[in-house]
């Protein structure tokens, strides 16, 4: 190979090395220090102190017990499970409420869907934190929808709505729904008018047109909007604590408060490093539908 | 919402008109909540004691408030322009050396942000800004926010890629020499609808996050969330929903905004 | 479309090229909104200094972010507790407040305190208790603890624990009579024991004083643990509010205004501590925020209601007990029993 065609080669590649060379700075490098601190010991006073440890690791699976002595424990285990599954649980209700929605919006007239397309994500433009101080103002027992009730002669005393983990379902869903309803209407957006009427007259039901043109079509989407939804549900910070009550930990929580009140920075950042792994083995699945001609960008 | 409009619409999923219509209700609903709360004149969060402006009043004339909000509008500029330039540039090579192993890495390198659950990004910022000394101010939360923005200035930028008639830049390669002056006449005012809806994503992401604000802001860069976040801890009071409302209204005038740009210039 | 981009760009360059000048600034570093704003205007126009703050929500993030140095902080406030470590952790300025003109208006007890010997440091901010607001339509009169941390079956779903592991154990601990920051295994394990019993009473976690006050006048709530100074902002709303004294003891707490090491803005700041020595501007804190001064003389300025307000002095019979800020081996306790009630 001649040197100018190396220049060349550099020169192509020039234009992706500030952005690709910016995260590497910034976040690659930072998530490579939240591993090193992961093995590092405590500061008393927040940060770490020089030195090797893999107490943070033992932490995670061996409680201290009061006395000092160590036991298998599944508190943090729990909380992980917890987590998994409330973003799981989320991802499933956004996912069944975006397909029809997608669905219907992909089928209407250019105009139209636009609109429509506007109306979804305006709210989510809206601050995380205002959504959610609505929810609380909708939720709680002097709310609007316990008075709406209570109005109508329904109920006689409030229903306990906020502090539950449907309060924070309802929270995650609502967030995460433009996310989902996206992906997908970009794919049912592609299916051509054609293809459907075809597909009627080739199958007897509405159910298989479903299953074998709908589904088929959006699956794309659906995985590009679960991803979406499911990998920052798993972090979220806001909706357990605000929604939630601070009653049940997640994740994000568990992360949060080892930087601040516990003062254990490497114990959040084993945290950290094993919601990464969660993370990388999702995105390992993802890498395999990928190869099956799935997921072939995000949006 | 779900009226039946003079369209040519083939009802093929008879029902999913009425659940969009229940959809957009569950959206709005909060929305509306707060706009119509933020009139009340009780004090009481969720009690009607009639029609006042006088929480507005509050809202503006609260100092911190405004500081915060204009910290927030100069970070998510400064970030937005940052994350814009870089996704401009990253979008256009890598559009170019599609199906290339490195350019699928760089690509999977940009996405990351998105990708990764914030908390972890927040904590990986603030051992980084804290091992390293690094105290620029407002310039921590920028570089901070950058990282957040850049898939989400990319993503639109490539999908307007996607959508272009390869047959210019051919023709624009035969017209231009020089690859730069290729990009800025050709390419560039191409681009200009996904740039816009790039930069305008990154703003409004950037003035939405909280979660990394929260751990990696310093002394004068308390932002609009992070300042939210305090209202609520000293009081839930009627001047959160006022100060809530004029924020959803600018957000939503930005976003309706660059809708209409975008749409001056269909695909 | 371009021309619109382009200005958009312009604009946008503009605000990034406004850094912040250094001249007459002061960076203040509170819990937020935990300062009167007609305080910090008669300041601002007195001086002619422009005022900005931050906020923590809790001071180990405060503690966090000095730690993190140079965070461009020229005041901040630290309770007796964690002073002490930033003070040897060298993050505060010497400013010898003790020297200052202003200093003989601190009270006597709260001169040169336990927690800054020279009280060069820092002057007393504002001070008070946390024990528990209750609602005497639904609770009955308490005067112990036990009311909050053994509750009645019928108060089930009627409470708000705080949400910061400290504050519930150091409650807890003077409840039992366990010595605050207590690094033996049993005495916490009946801490331990203790919480995990009230929880399933408990409807939910949060040291948001604001949210709690909130909901206790809304009645969504009849008890929680509560500061004096929220409780009484509180009772102005909603006359059945009242706080306990416990017998067991009242949790007390003093915050002090420090000057954060590496100040950007030094002599604003001692100007700023100087100016809150004055009796009648450290009333005007104590008129927002309902804590008593720790200024003598701010008394001739208090607002009528507050002056023999219940909740602005603890009585004989609720012995003060100053919460400490534990040593290593206490919060690896502490946050143990914290994650298991809360797995």
């Amino acid at each position: 190979m001649s040197t100018p065609a190396n220049q060349g080669k550099l020169a192509e590649r020039a234009g992706m090395l500030p952005a690709a060379l910016f995260v590497a700075a910034f976040l690659l490098v930072p998530l490579g220090l939240v591993v090193a601190y992961s093995f590092m010991p405590a500061n008393s006073f927040g940060g770490v102190d020089p030195g090797f440890s893999t107490d943070a690791y033992r932490n995670v699976l061996y409680e201290q017990r009061l006395d000092g002595s160590f036991r298998l424990s599944a508190a943090y285990l729990l909380i992980v499970w917890r987590s998994i599954y409330v973003a799981g649980l989320t991802t499933l209700i956004v996912l069944a409420i975006s397909l029809p929605v997608a669905i219907y919006i992909a089928r209407q007239v250019p105009r139209r869907r636009t609109f429509l397309l506007l109306m979804v994500t305006i709210p989510f433009w809206a601050n995380i934190l205002i959504r959610t101080f609505a929810w609380i103002l909708l939720l709680r027992d002097t709310g609007v929808i316990n008075g709406f009730l209570t109005a109508l002669g329904v109920i006689s005393s409030p229903l306990p709505l906020l502090n539950t983990t449907g309060a924070v379902l309802v929270g995650l869903v609502y967030t995460f729904a433009p996310f989902m309803v996206l992906p997908i209407y970009g794919r049912m957006e592609r299916l051509q008018q054609s293809q459907l009427e075809a597909a009627h007259d080739l199958y007897a039901n509405r159910w298989q047109v479903f299953r074998h043109i709908v589904w088929p079509a959006a699956l794309p989407g659906v995985v590009a909007g679960s991803l979406l939804t499911f990998i920052p549900c798993l972090g979220s910070l806001i909706a357990p604590e605000l929604l939630g009550g601070g009653k049940q930990m997640m994740l994000g929580n568990l992360i949060y408060r080892q930087f601040s009140e516990a003062r254990n920075w490497p114990f959040g950042a084993a945290i950290a490093v094993l919601l990464l792994v969660i993370v990388a083995l999702i995105g390992l699945v993802q890498v395999y539908l990928a190869r099956r001609k799935f997921a072939g960008k995000v949006a | 919402m779900a009226r039946n409009s003079h369209s040519r619409i083939i009802g093929q999923f008879p029902g999913f008109g009425k659940f969009t219509f229940l959809f957009f209700v569950y959206l709005y609903l909060p929305i509306i909540v707060v706009m119509v709360l933020s009139f009340n004149a009780s004090p009481a969060a969720t009690v009607w004691g009639g029609f006042s402006l006088e929480w507005y009043g509050k809202a503006l004339a609260n100092a911190d408030l405004r500081t915060a909000a204009w910290n927030s509008i100069q970070i998510a500029v400064s970030a937005a322009l940052l994350s814009t330039v870089l996704a401009t540039f990253a979008a256009n090579t890598l559009h170019r050396l599609t199906g290339r192993k490195d350019a699928t890495l760089a690509q999977g390198v940009i996405m990351l942000p998105l990708v990764l659950p914030e908390i972890v990004m927040a904590v990986a910022l603030l051992s980084f800004f804290s091992s390293l000394g690094v105290s620029l101010g407002k310039g921590n939360l920028i570089i901070a926010h950058t990282l957040l923005c850049l898939p989400f200035a990319f993503l639109p930028i490539r999908a307007r890629l996607q959508g272009m008639d390869a047959s210019l830049t051919e023709a624009a390669a035969d017209l231009y020499a020089r690859p730069f002056s290729r990009f800025r006449h050709v390419t560039l005012p191409m681009l200009m609808p996904g740039i816009v809806s790039g930069f305008m994503l990154a703003f409004v992401v950037s003035m939405d996050n909280f979660t990394v604000s929260l751990l990696v802001s310093q002394a004068g860069s308390t932002t609009l969330p992070v300042f939210i976040f305090g209202m609520l801890r000293v009081g839930v009071t009627p001047d959160v929903n006022a100060a809530s409302t004029l924020i959803i209204l600018a957000s939503t005038a930005l976003v309706v905004v660059s809708f209409l740009l975008a749409g001056r210039n269909p695909k | 479309m371009k021309s619109s981009l382009f200005a958009v760009l312009a604009c946008s360059a503009s605000f990034a090229a406004t850094v912040a000048a250094a001249e007459g600034n002061l960076n203040l570093y509170n819990y937020s909104g935990y300062i009167s704003e007609d305080l910090v205007k008669k300041f601002e126009e007195k001086y002619d200094v422009k005022v900005t703050s931050d906020s923590y929500d809790s001071e180990e993030t405060l503690l966090a972010k000095l730690k993190l140095g140079g965070a461009g902080y020229d005041f901040a406030v630290g309770s007796q507790a964690i002073l002490p470590i930033i003070i040897s952790e060298g993050l505060a300025e010497n400013i010898g407040a003790s020297a200052m003109p202003g200093y003989a208006n601190v009270i006597p007890e709260l001169q040169k305190p336990e927690w800054d010997p020279t009280g060069e440091y820092s002057i007393p901010y504002q001070w008070g208790t946390t024990n528990f607001a209750i609602d005497t339509d639904v609770v009955p009169a308490s005067d112990s603890l036990k009311s909050l941390y053994e509750p009645d079956a019928a108060l089930a779903g009627k409470i708000n624990m705080f949400d910061s592991s400290s504050e519930v154990i150091a409650q807890a601990s003077i409840y039992l009579g366990v010595p605050q920051c207590s690094e033996d295994p049993d005495q916490m394990q009946k801490v331990a024991d203790l919480l995990m019993a009230q929880k399933p009473s408990v409807r939910s976690y949060s040291s948001k004083a604001g949210a709690i006050r909130d909901q206790l006048v809304a009645g969504e709530i009849a008890m929680s643990p509560l500061y004096s100074g929220s409780t009484m902002r509180g009772r102005e709303l909603k006359p059945s509010l009242a706080y306990v004294y416990p017998k067991e003891g009242s949790l007390a707490w003093v915050d002090n205004a420090f000057v954060p090491k590496g100040a950007k803005n030094l002599e604003n700041a001692k100007l700023f501590i100087a100016f809150l020595l004055e009796p009648e501007n450290a009333a005007m804190n104590t008129n927002f925020l309902k804590y008593p001064s720790g200024i003598s003389g701010a008394e001739a300025f208090y607002d009528a209601a507050i002056k023999d307000a219940p909740e602005m002095a603890a009585p004989a019979t609720s012995p003060l007990v100053f919460k400490k800020t534990c040593g290593d081996a206490a919060v690896k306790l502490q946050d143990l029993i914290w994650t298991n009630l809360m797995k």
